[in-house]
Parts: structure tokens; sequence; C-alpha cells
């Protein structure tokens, strides 16, 4: 008779049996080991600093513009308000490596980094779990940390890292700390807005090398992480992980650099060709600069040209805003402008339309000009498409039109 | 009405009625007040008082007897007592879970003028869009869902389901009758998953499961949760006067036993009432018979010269607003005849139906039930006509009509400990929480196998670099989701696909278990296919792929198979004098040989060639019964028709098995073997399809005798002369003596326990 365990690899190796687990890891190791400094290694839970000048640069960003980041900046990259009375010195970059991607209870957090200022250095310091058991140790070290803390900077932290890291919480019992409560900025939310029309992806990777120009060298790649932990468990060779710490610096020292070129570009004081010029505006507008937004003149970068599309679109975002603030005059300038827009002259048209109907009274010339636009663009062929939002917008057109032509023969008779 | 086999009429029946519970909220007897309904029927009240006692209840009542009810208001009246109180909601299919909350808002509705919160439902599944997730997770008071989506959705991401969890307390499994064979061993390793977890969030919550009507609910829902359960099976439902008719079609041929096609014979039953203005419900079995169902009527429907609109079609995947439709022409009288593939699939209020024409027995007992039960829901007469096909199991029905009134042999077995089931879950369960030195999957309740063998799982897991042990816990390290990788209602891990290539479009038309594969799509096979023929043209054995195109030719092919069996554990054996029967742990290795072709009509061998393809081995349990040498010579002529004999007795108990085990007639192979190695003896074996085996032979072992005797009485009450596909199969394949031979053999079995039984 056979013994449960004989059974059980039968019914692995067996061709029906079940799915194979890959048992030869990977196994990553960089070109040349070094020994590398550890302030302390317990082992339960390793702690490791390193400190770097603010002369310090990381691609085309130097460490000491992080000084600059003010609660304007943080405003800026996370486009909503709320960052007030803030400073450089109050922020604290984290960023977690993790046994997988696809998250769940059985996704562990093994590593975590924080980056933070400290008078005229920058420091990182990291926390990694020796074995599972000593999972509370590293959560209470992130509480530890996380006490002091007045704001986050993560990237896809607001949908990977700190989820992951509540459920860790929670799995250890220790609800108490509310990791939601504290102000939080994800950058990969400025980046996705700003850079998604212009980079290959928002990767990380993709964006230090497209934005920060900087290429990393000899970094292990984000799927060997795991595999690489699971043979650190088992083997407890701090050569074996000490890829993955390097990989985890340079990531928050990404996150530093990436913040203070945000910076940059909330200020506008850097090239901003591949930036999106709308995304741009309505940023300013989410943290109340209106009026800033609305001078981006004609010098700057971002001025309107005739044939870009983008141009014409932050036109439109100009006008849609001068009309929210009631500055008819100025917007409708605008909004005729945008009737030479082939792509937008219709919306520009309705709103044209609106504004003589509804505040200048002034039916017939909203009916002319909406007339006017449809034999200019013959509009009817244009728009016969099968889309459902075309069908919609072509049936408030026509609404539009019998309803003023109603109010004309209404207050002509 | 020639070819009735059975004409019973159920009289009228009067309902029990109870006054409304004492403890009842008020809100709750008002909102039902307001809709009609004054009184309880008695078996509610009974599910409600032992529900409210903290009890795990099984309720068992017909079709239309006001089931949810029994769940729906315990569950109400502390929801609204205790507004942090949730409950979960388990449907097999997702269709019967929308129909639910719909039934459950309508009981919610009258509530919100005299309860200060709102009492919220959803229904979560794979439809269920992301924007409300969140929502359904933190304020859902009974989440609606289905067992895949538990075990993917929500298990492995439950610290996301905290507020469900930390207040649970009812799990509601509806249609426990579903989850037998290989869905069911794996769903009661969900629901093992489940109480692991509501343990770490210290809740237990209670278990309310209802069953159609089978032979052993009370056994099944222990099996299923793993704690004792009460029983609750006298319905108080009234039901008005009940026509059950078994149709039997005519034979055309004898010998080969064939009858005329039961969807004609279904058509011509249908119209009869369909043209005579009686709203009448055909059931088929497939959706392609709703297809074929639908064209037939609508033709009868125009030579009658009536509209063909009369008729609709209803299949699953049918919108919302394309029910409604259909109810409402049924209530307008526009729609007189409906016809759908599954009683399950009618998400619609059918109310008024008189008749049931169910077309071809769908495979259970239970189901047929459930079809009858869906005309009549009101008190007036109605009718159910079952059509059977020449199919060996559905003739033995023909004969043995009683199970539809005096209560069902079905059985539904399910093994949560199936060492490859187990292992999966043991797996899924790791990721959701660490395993504790010690610790012990599922509970002694369910057997000893599972739990005992946890650790050494575990240790197993942990060599396999599955799982790493820190300390006093297991914790999961592997990157992969294993849920995902666990399906749980795929039978056989692996499948040939079938792959059509008569069009430039391949299309993928069938899937066949790695078993049966060897037999029906070995290359050069004629595979046939709904009625159509194909040509295999190759199989590719390592790609798990067969490459067929469609033919019309005039013969078919039967392969050979050299099946070889081996005992390696005996679990439980029996002696009953010269008899022996046991069951146990197998390995069946089986290669195929040769295979023939076969003319059509004529049965003429038109040549034979050799098949190439590697041995299969299966680790599997079995069950197997041994005669006494000494029948030889006795009763039985010679060792050929002992042979014969053996055959068709195997043959007849595998047509005949489904009824009892519940299960298709492809879950399981017959092998009879004069002389086998394992006791030297006359044996037969009959072994599980499913790795590891999932329960059939065990409990064959304790209800073989009423098998045999079943298995005799359709020998005996077969019309042909030395057998044919409807007992023990055709003489050309079973041989000439099958028929008689096999007859000594049942009646040598069913004396000896008859015996037994008297004694």
């Amino acid at each position: 008779m056979q013994s449960l365990k004989e059974k059980l690899r039968e019914l692995r190796s067996a061709k029906t049996g079940i799915e194979q687990h890959p048992t030869s890891v990977v196994s990553f190791r960089p070109v040349q080991p070094a020994i590398d400094p550890v302030e302390k290694q317990s082992n339960k839970l390793l702690i490791r600093n390193k400190s770097y000048p603010l002369s310090f640069f990381y691609g085309n960003v130097q460490l000491s513009e992080l000084a600059l980041i003010d609660s304007n900046v943080l405003s800026f990259m996370a486009g909503a308000k709320g960052f007030e009375n803030l400073t450089a010195q109050d922020l604290l970059f984290v960023d977690t490596e993790t046994t997988g991607l696809a998250g769940g209870t059985g996704t562990y957090v093994f590593l975590i980094g924080i980056g933070r200022l400290n008078g005229d250095e920058f420091v990182v310091k990291q926390y990694l779990m020796n074995d599972f058991c000593h999972e509370d140790l590293l959560l209470a070290a992130f509480a530890a940390e996380i006490a002091t803390a007045k704001c986050l900077i993560t990237f896809n932290g607001k949908s990977f890292d700190l989820p992951l890291l509540k459920t860790r919480l929670l799995l250890n019992r220790k609800e108490t700390l509310d990791l939601e409560l504290l102000p939080h900025v994800d950058l990969l939310i400025p980046v996705r807005r700003l850079w998604k029309k212009s980079l290959p992806s928002c990767a990380l990777a993709d964006v230090e090398a497209n934005i920060l120009r900087y290429n990393r060298v000899n970094d292990i790649p984000g799927w060997a992480i795991p595999h690489v932990y699971f043979d650190y468990l088992r083997s407890q060779d701090f050569q074996e992980i000490l890829p993955v710490l390097r990989h985890n610096v340079q990531d928050i020292l990404s996150l530093a650099a990436l913040s203070a070129y945000l910076g940059r570009v909330s200020k506008r004081e850097t090239n901003l060709s591949h930036v999106d010029p709308v995304w741009l505006f309505r940023i300013y507008c989410q943290v109340g600069k209106e009026e800033e937004a609305l001078r981006f003149s004609p010098e700057d970068p971002l001025s309107i040209n005739e044939s870009s599309s983008a141009s014409e679109r932050l036109l439109l975002e100009k006008a849609l805003l001068l009309k929210r603030m009631n500055r008819f005059q100025e917007s409708n300038m605008l909004f005729e402008q945008l009737l030479n827009s082939r792509q937008l002259a219709k919306i520009a048209c309705i709103e044209l339309a609106k504004f003589y109907e509804h505040k200048a009274k002034d039916y017939r010339r909203a009916l002319e000009l909406m007339i006017q636009v449809e034999k200019r663009y013959e509009l009817r062929s244009l728009l016969a498409g099968n889309d459902q939002v075309e069908a919609i917008w072509d049936y408030e057109w026509e609404r539009r039109k019998l309803r003023l032509r109603k109010k004309i023969n209404l207050y002509s008779s | 009405m020639a070819g009735v086999s059975r004409w019973e009429v159920l009289p009228p029946q009067s309902g029990n009625y109870v006054e409304f519970p004492d403890g009842l909220h008020p809100a709750l007897a008002d909102g039902l007040k307001k809709r009609g309904i004054n009184k309880l029927y008695s078996h509610q009240a009974e599910a409600y008082q032992e529900i409210t006692r903290g009890r795990n209840v099984v309720i068992v009542t017909p079709t239309a007897s006001g089931k949810t009810l029994c769940y729906n208001l315990p569950i109400l009246d502390q929801i609204i007592k205790d507004g942090a109180a949730r409950a979960l909601y388990l449907f097999p299919t997702k269709a019967l879970s929308q129909d639910q909350v719909g039934e459950l808002h309508a009981m919610i509705e009258p509530l919100h003028e005299s309860v200060p919160f709102a009492i919220k439902t959803y229904t979560f599944d794979g439809d269920t869009p992301v924007s409300i997730r969140r929502t359904i997770k933190s304020s859902g008071h009974i989440v609606v869902t289905n067992p895949d989506m538990l075990h993917t959705g929500i298990l492995p991401h439950h610290t996301q389901w905290i507020k469900l969890f930390e207040n649970l307390r009812y799990v509601v499994i509806d249609e426990i009758h579903h989850y037998r064979g290989v869905f069911g061993s794996h769903f009661a390793n969900v629901i093992r998953r489940l109480k692991r977890i509501c343990r770490f969030y210290n809740v237990s919550p209670q278990f309310i499961c209802c069953s159609a009507t089978i032979a052993n609910p009370k056994e099944l829902a222990e099996t299923l949760i793993g704690e004792p359960v009460i029983l609750i099976d006298k319905n108080g439902a009234p039901r008005g006067e009940k026509h059950i008719i078994l149709y039997n079609p005519p034979v055309i041929n004898k010998d080969l036993g064939l009858r005329k096609s039961y969807l004609r014979e279904s058509e011509r039953i249908s119209l009869q009432f369909i043209t005579n203005q009686i709203q009448t419900v055909v059931f088929a079995r497939s959706r392609l018979n709703v297809e074929i169902l639908l064209t037939y009527l609508r033709e009868g429907m125009k030579k009658a010269k009536k509209p063909a609109s009369l008729i609709r079609g209803y299949r699953g995947g049918y919108l919302p607003l394309e029910r409604r439709e259909i109810e409402r022409g049924l209530k307008a009288g526009e729609v007189i005849g409906v016809v759908s593939t599954n009683a399950l699939e009618l998400g619609i209020d059918v109310g008024s139906l008189q008749v049931a024409v169910i077309a071809g027995y769908p495979g259970t007992i239970a189901g047929a039930l459930q079809q009858a039960g869906r005309a009549g829901r009101r008190l007036e007469t109605s009718a159910a006509v079952l059509v059977l096909s020449s199919a060996p199991l559905e003739q033995y029905i023909a004969e043995h009509p009683e199970f539809f009134w005096e209560g069902s042999p079905e059985a539904a077995i399910v093994d949560p400990n199936n060492l490859s089931i187990l292992l999966s879950h043991i797996k899924c369960a790791a990721f959701e929480l660490p395993f504790h030195v010690g610790e012990r999957f599922g509970s002694r309740f369910d057997g000893e196998g599972g739990i005992d063998a946890t650790q050494e799982v575990l240790e197993y897991l942990e060599e396999e670099r599955v799982l790493h042990r820190s300390d006093d816990r297991w914790h999961w390290t592997a990157e992969s989701y294993p849920a995902e990788a666990v399906s749980l209602r795929s039978a056989a891990e692996e499948n040939i696909v079938i792959i059509d290539t008569t069009h430039a479009k391949e299309r993928v038309i069938g899937e066949i278990d790695l078993f049966a594969a060897p037999l029906m799509v070995h290359d050069d096979a004629i595979y046939l296919h709904e009625g159509r023929q194909f040509h295999v043209d190759k199989l590719d054995w390592e790609r798990r792929k067969a490459y067929v195109h469609e033919v019309r030719v005039d013969h078919y092919t039967d392969a050979q198979l050299k099946s070889d069996l081996k005992v390696i554990d005996v679990f439980e054996e029996k002696q009953i004098e010269q008899d022996l029967l046991g069951h146990g742990e197998v390995v069946v290795t089986s290669v195929a040989t040769m295979y023939k072709k076969i003319k059509f009509a004529t049965h003429e061998n038109l040549g034979w060639a050799k098949i190439y393809l590697p041995e299969i081995e299966l680790h599997t349990t079995a069950f197997w019964y041994s005669l006494p040498e000494e029948l030889i010579g006795a009763e039985i002529q010679s060792q050929d028709s002992l042979g014969e004999g053996l055959k068709g007795t195997a043959n007849l108990l595998q047509n005949i098995l489904p009824i009892f085990l519940m299960c298709d007639r492809k879950d399981f192979s017959a092998l009879p073997m004069v002389r086998s190695p394992y006791n030297g003896r006359p044996t037969i074996y009959l072994w599980d399809h499913y790795p590891g085996g999932i329960g059939l032979s065990k409990k064959l072992f304790s209800i073989f005798p009423l098998a045999a005797s079943a298995a005799l009485n359709l020998l005996r009450s077969c019309n042909c002369r030395n057998g044919c596909p409807s007992c023990v199969g055709p003489p050309l394949e079973t041989g000439e003596q099958a028929k008689s031979a096999g007859r000594i053999i049942l009646e040598h079995v069913v004396r000896l326990h008859e015996g037994q039984c008297s004694h």
C-alpha cells in the first residue's frame, strides 16, 4: 500500500494530475557581489540605511530640488487641494516589495522602503522580514514610521501597496492603523494624466528612462523578485536578497526625483513639449489656479498653434472655464475662434447657441449659427455614424433646432 | 391514449396552515399581509422555529411550495432586529440567483415604512460592475452569489469582505442536490474554506440548505457543511389535482429496441394541448433540442392553421426584457407554448401554465420532478407528460414510474476527501490564511480522511516549495493565485478537445475525457456528434486535440479497449456465502488496440485496423462483485456463456446505476472478468472515472442489492429475445448468451441478498 505522500507525488507526476508548480526557481545574482552596510541585522527583521547627499543626481534631477516641494507642488501632483502647511521635510516616500502581484490574502509584503529628507541628506530606510513569522515586527516598524508621517508619496500605492498593507494589518489584527486618513500622493496619477499620450507605458521604468533620463544598470527584473525572496527564505543568504534591496532603493530615489521633476512641471519651469496641455490646464483649475491657467500665453510652449489639435482642445478648456466663471464675452470669443476647428466646431456652436438662446434670448441668431455650421462642415453626412454617442448628439442637435424654431415662431407672432 | 405506460392521478391536497410565529417582527408580518399572505404553510413555520433556535436545516419540499420564504423570513427577521447581521446566499447558477434577488426585493419593499434602515441585497457575480463592488462589500446585508465566485472572488480576498464575515449569521445553500459528484466534492471543500475564514473572524454561521427530492438530503447537507442538520420535509403547501403521465413511444424496430422519436412524439402531444388553447411548457434536454422542437411545433401550428407566434422559445441567456415579454404574453394569452431547456433556467413566472411536457428524461428524477412541478402552480388541475426515449434507463423508468410519487432512490454522492480535490483546496486555503501546525482541514463530522491527512499534505506542499513553514505556521510561497487554477465544475482535469475542420474556420464541437478518447476519437474513427458523422483525421495526443471533418458514410467504427485492473487497497469487503463484494483503491490501465468498421443496418464487418496510442493509467476507486466459480456447469453451460453473462450484467448495471448514484452513465465504467487476477473468480468491477474516485464505489457497496434487483427487473421486462441496446446490449456485441446467462447471474445475486435481508 502506498503512503499518502507517494500518492500525492503520483498525482503531481501523472499526466492527468494537478497543475505543476515551478520547482526550479529563478535566481538572480548581481554581476559584482558586494557587501553592503547593514545597520542592524537580526534574524527577525533586517534594517538597512542608505544615505545620499543632496548633491546626488538621479537622472536629470538633483536631490536638492526636493527642498522646493511645497504644498502647491503637492496639490498639483495630487490634482486636489488639502496639502496645506506641508514642506519637503514632511514627505515619506514609500515603496514595497511583495511575493506577487495578484493581490489577495496570500500575497505578502516582505520589504518596506521609506525615503525622507533628513537635514542635508536623503535617507532610505529599509525593513526586510527574514521570515513570515516576523511579519508583525515588520508591520510594527512600518506603523512607527507612519506615526510621525504627514504625507505619503508612492507610485501606484493607492491601488496596490496601501490596500495590500491594509490587508496585512488586518490579518495581523492591527486594524487600528488607518492608512486612508493620511494625505497621500500617488505619482501614477499625474504621470498618467500628463504623459500617457507621449510615453510607451506609464511603468516607472519608462518614466525614468523618458522623463528623468535615467537608465538602471543591472537591475533585477520585477517578475524575478518573488522567486528570489522565496529562495532567500530558505537560504537566509544576504547576498541573494541584496539585488532586491537595491532595486527598492532605486525605486524610492526614483519617487523622489520624479516628485522634484513634477515640481518643475507645476511651475512650468521645464520643457513641456511632452506634457498633455489639456491636463496641465485642468490640474491648474483643480488646484484653484484658474487665473494662472488662463494666462498660458502665446509665448508659452503651450501656445495655440492652429495646426495642433491639442491646442484646440486647450482653447476649448479655456472657453468652458471662462463660461463657468460667467465671463461670457471672453468665452464667446474663444468659441467663435473654435468654429474654425473642424473637430470642435460642433461643441463650440452648441455652446454659442446656448448662450444666444438662454442669455441673449436671440433665438434667430442661435438657429442661424447652427445652420451655418451645419452647412460649412456638411455635418449631416459627417455625423451619420452609428456611434451611440454621436446618435445622441444628433438627437440633441435636432431637438435644439426644433425648440429654437418654436421659440422664434412664438415670439415673432 | 396508446403508448401511455402509466397515468397516475394525484388527488388535490389541502394546505396545512399555521399562524405567523409569535416572535416574528410585526413589520414582516404586515409586509406579508400586504402581499396577501396571512398565514404560513406548516413547513415554513417549522423552518422559522428551527432556524431561530439556531439549528442548521435542510428543507426538502416540491417546486412551488414557498420554499424561499422558509429562509427569507427568519433571515430578514434577524436583520430587522439586528441591523449588523449579514447573510450569504449561494445558488448553483447565475440565472437562479437573479430570480431569488427579485423575490427578496419583493419582500423587502414593503418594509421601508416601518424599518428605520434600508435592508440591502446585492448579487455579486462575474457581471457585477466594478463600481458597485465596494458598496456590496461594505454594506450588503444579504450577498447573493455562486460557488465559483465565492471560490475565486470572495474567499481569497476575505479582508475586503470584513464587514460581511465579522457579522455573518447565515449561509443559505439552495438547490443542494446540484452539489454532487465532482462539483459537490469541490463545493464541500469551498465550504470548509469558508468556515475556516469564519473562525478567523470569530463567527460560526448557521447553514440553511434546500434540496429537491432526493434519497439522502440530510446526509448530503451534512457532508457538504460538515455539521449536523435538521431535516424539514413535511410539505404544508396545498396542491391541485395533478396528472402524471408517462408516455413510451411505440417500438418500430424490435431487434434494435428502437422506438419512435421522442422529439416527434413530444411535438405531437404538445400540439394537442397548444392547439386547444391549453398553456403548455415543453422541456427539452439541450439547446439544440429546444431549437428543433420549436421548429417542429411552429410547423405544426401552421398546418393547424394557427399562428406560429403563439409558441416561444426560451433558453439560458435571454435578457430580462425578453423574459418579461414572454410573461406578459402568457398572461395576455398571446403565448400558449414555451419551449425551454431546463426548469432552472426558466427565470420567468409561468404560474398559469397547466401542462408540462418533458421531452426526454432530464437525467435525474429530481430534475424531472422540478420540471413537472413547473405546471399548475395554482390550485387548478394540471398535468405533466414525460415522453421517454429508448435509452435503457428511460425504459426502466417507464416500468417503474412509482419513483415519481413514492420517493426517489437517487442519492447525491460526494467525496470531499478525494485526494486531488482536497489538495487543490488545501492550497487555496493556505493562500487565504496560513495553516497552523496541528490544524485540521475540515471537521470531524465529514470523515476522517480529510482531517487526518492535513498535516501530511502540508508537509508535502512544503517539500514542493508551494508552502514555507515559519515557526508554527505554513505560509503560501508561490506567486500564483491558486483558486484561479482550480475549476469547481470540470470533471477530468484534462480533456481532449474535438476540432471540426470541415469549414475554413475551425471550431470546437465538443470535449471528451481522456479515458474515453482512445475509443471514440482514435485516428480514422467515425465520431458521432449530435446525429452527424465526423471522420477523425488526427488525434494529437500530446496536445490533447482531435481534428475531424464532417462525412456521410454507411458505417461506424467500434474500437476495442484492453483494460486491466489491479486492486491496491481494500477498504471494505463482505462475504455472503460464496459471493464476495468489496470496494477499494485500484489502478486501471487501458490501451485501445484495434477497431472494426461496421456497416449500418446489416452490421457487416467491413474490415479492421490497429490503433497506436499510449497506455493510460488511472488511480481510482472501484466496487467489485465476485461470483462463485461453481456457477459454471451448475447453472451456466460454459465459460464463454459466463463471459457473455458477465458482460450483459455489467451493461445492465451501468445503464441502471445513474438512478441510484445520481450521476451520468459516463461517470464510471464497468469491467467484467471471467477470472479476476485479484481473487481468481468471475468478477464485475465498476470503477469511478474521476482520478481518486468521488465516492460512487463506496455508495455502490452499500446499495448493491437494490441495484441488482433493478437490473434484473429491467432485463425481465425487456421484450427483446437475446438482448438489445435497451437492456444487456445487442447480441452482436455482447453475445447470444448475454441475456440468458445475465439473467441467471442476477437471479442468483438477488436470491442471495433477499435471503440475507430476511435473516
